[in-house]
């Protein structure tokens, strides 16, 4: 069984844009003047308050009274099995594997474009050291030049 | 209920934290990004996990969420975790759409069991089973509103916050996956 998608056009980014919010942190799907879906109404049904299931489950209504009610012994039962069945999801942390994976994976050169210059890796190649070499042999020899005469 | 999670009651000052961390990432500092993975990524994976059902799809998608989040972090205006958050929603949500599920489920990983007799621990297996089932037969938006509220256990402000919808578009949404999952586990539970 699948209980429909009332309310597809909301509340959700397209995947084109590759799942990212828009600028600013407002979702896309909140901009415009589209109608509200069907599922998100506000407006209750004629004669349909809300449940005291609702109530109880958003701590209007203590248990004692939710229970009294018909079939609300039966209720807080099994939504107390789905509450212990959460506690445990809510307990799980992150495998601490993942981070490094996830750091693993991030492209090096990103930003490195950003990096000041003299925070930039080197790479050195053979053209490169030859160059340093020469460098340093002339600075060797206009030091020694000076310090002998 | 609680809010061990609780991304948005961060102090402020973690927002400032946050956008130091993002400065810093920016200038070329990559190795600042994993201070982010390791504040926020406990809070997302859990909403990954609850919505998906698998360790290894959270796992997947938390990866391709900070991936994501690290490739347009010059994007973020506002707060972090909220933005973060929103590719995390996303990611799971398209999952939810695109993929057609063998069977999965969270307990399919190696966590130790916490239960006192082997009877208990049958039990909870196999309510947790039922639980899945009957979350995979809500949509999208429904299970997103369920996760967030009875897993994560969130408030409806906060709720509206990160999604960017209202609060009484959120609790219609709510009471309809309460509705949903009654109608499918009370006949065997209740």
């Amino acid at each position: 069984m699948m209980f429909d998608d009332l309310n597809t056009p909301g509340g959700h980014e397209t995947p084109s844009g590759a799942g990212i919010p828009a600028r600013g942190g407002i979702p896309r799907g909140s901009e415009g003047a589209q109608p509200a879906p069907l599922a998100d109404r506000e407006v209750p049904l004629p004669g349909a308050a809300p449940s005291l299931l609702h109530q109880w489950l958003d701590g209007d209504v203590s248990t004692a009274i939710f229970r009294a009610t018909p079939g609300g012994n039966e209720a807080v039962d099994l939504w107390n099995k789905i509450h212990d069945e959460a506690e445990t999801l809510r307990s799980r942390t992150t495998p601490l594997y993942v981070h490094k994976r996830i750091m693993d994976a991030l492209p090096d050169d990103k930003y490195r474009e950003n990096r000041p210059w003299y925070k930039r890796p080197v790479a050195m190649n053979p053209a490169l050291i030859a160059l340093a070499a020469a460098v340093l042999l002339g600075l060797g020899a206009i030091i020694a030049r000076a310090v002998l005469h | 209920m609680t809010n061990p999670a609780a991304i948005s009651t961060e102090p402020v000052d973690q927002a400032d934290l946050d956008q130091e961390v993002i400065r810093r990432v920016l200038s070329g500092s990559r190795d600042a990004f994993e201070v982010l993975i390791v504040r926020y990524s406990d809070p997302l994976y859990r909403h990954a996990l609850g919505m998906t059902g698998s360790p290894d799809v959270a796992e997947d998608i938390l990866q391709q969420s900070f991936i994501k989040a690290y490739q347009h972090l010059s994007e973020v205006r506002g707060r972090f975790d909220a933005w973060v958050f929103r590719i995390v929603a996303n990611a799971c949500k398209d999952w939810l759409k695109n993929i057609r599920r063998t069977h999965v489920s969270y307990d399919e990983d190696d966590q130790p069991s916490s239960y006192s007799t082997p009877d208990e621990e049958l039990d909870r297996n196999e309510l947790r089973t039922d639980l899945e089932v009957a979350l995979a037969a809500l949509a999208p938006s429904l299970r997103e509103a369920f996760v967030m509220k009875h897993v994560e256990g969130r408030s409806y402000e906060e709720m509206a916050e990160l999604l960017g919808t209202t609060v009484g578009a959120l609790k219609m949404r709510v009471h309809r996956a309460r509705e949903a999952l009654q109608h499918l586990l009370e006949e065997k539970y209740a």
